[in-house]
């Protein structure tokens, strides 16, 4: 199935900013390293197509996401609120994405979001990856990757 | 009259701030209760006075949806509003809670003015009865 790159391009800053107050804009040339832990969010959907939503940043980008939302400093922040902070997130976007390429109506079954961390040396393997969109938030990086199938 | 409100999510971050704009919004409060599934939940609501709910869909251990269910089945639907905040987009599913009795639906990412918009609207309702 065809996914319209532009949808990921329109929604992830849209739902940074409406979810954690962060701009965010595509960008082109993605870092060669990063300056903190790398994170994994992903969630899988199924219902009228099956697939996933793959969400990679470095640390830095969660503790920023969650000090705004929370209304915190970073430093009082802990991992698990970071890690949090990235599942809710990844979790919204999903739900958006799927309305968007899908429309109303489908009903889909998300799974749990699954949170991974990675070695920070994985970060220019995943960056160079032509399935994901690179994005900028508030001078961090993120990396989106959705995979879709129409379910038989 | 202040109310007791219970928040179940099982994100951290989501109760916390759904919390806070609550606390924000004047809204009278008495007490806010969390839960991090509608297990916990049911467990508060056995135990402790509550006039509202605010749950997610997606939750581990005990979904909104079974929540729901059970929450209508001890027959606490009718006075106990019950409002779903969620990344659910399916006008098939918001319709299917509607009819389960839910009295609200408000769709991530949220706004404070919704949460606070959707507490007036309802318990200015219970307030006016």
């Amino acid at each position: 199935m065809q996914i319209n790159s532009e949808i990921l391009v329109r929604l992830v800053p849209e739902i940074l900013e409406k979810s954690a107050m962060m701009l965010a804009e595509p960008l082109r040339d993605p870092p060669l390293s990063i300056d903190s832990p790398l994170i994994e969010a992903q969630i899988s959907f199924s219902g009228h197509a099956n697939g996933d939503l793959t969400l990679l940043c470095p640390e830095s980008f969660c503790l920023l996401a969650a000090a705004s939302m929370l209304g915190l400093d970073e430093d009082e922040l802990v991992q698990a609120q970071a890690e949090d902070v990235l599942a809710e997130l990844t979790n919204v976007l999903c739900g958006q994405l799927l309305t968007a390429i899908a429309g109303t109506t489908p009903v889909f079954k998300l799974s749990m979001p699954n949170i991974l961390r990675r070695e920070d040396f994985e970060w220019p393997t995943f960056a160079a990856l032509p399935e994901f969109i690179a994005f900028e938030a508030e001078g961090h990086p993120l990396l989106v990757k959705i995979t879709m199938q129409e379910s038989v | 009259m202040a109310f007791n409100v219970l928040i179940v999510d099982d994100s951290s971050v989501v109760r916390s701030v759904i919390g806070k704009t609550i606390t924000l919004a004047n809204i009278p409060l008495n007490e806010v209760f969390y839960a991090v599934n509608g297990e916990e939940a049911l467990k508060v609501l056995g135990e402790k006075w509550v006039d509202i709910v605010i749950t997610d869909i997606n939750m581990p251990v005990m979904d909104g949806l079974e929540l729901i269910d059970r929450i209508s089945k001890d027959g606490l639907m009718s006075s106990i509003p019950v409002v779903v905040v969620s990344t659910e987009g399916s006008t098939t599913r918001i319709e299917e809670l509607k009819a389960k009795g839910v009295r609200g639906y408000i769709r991530k990412p949220f706004t404070p003015e919704q949460i606070s918009g959707i507490f007036k609207e309802i318990l200015g309702d219970s307030n006016a009865n």
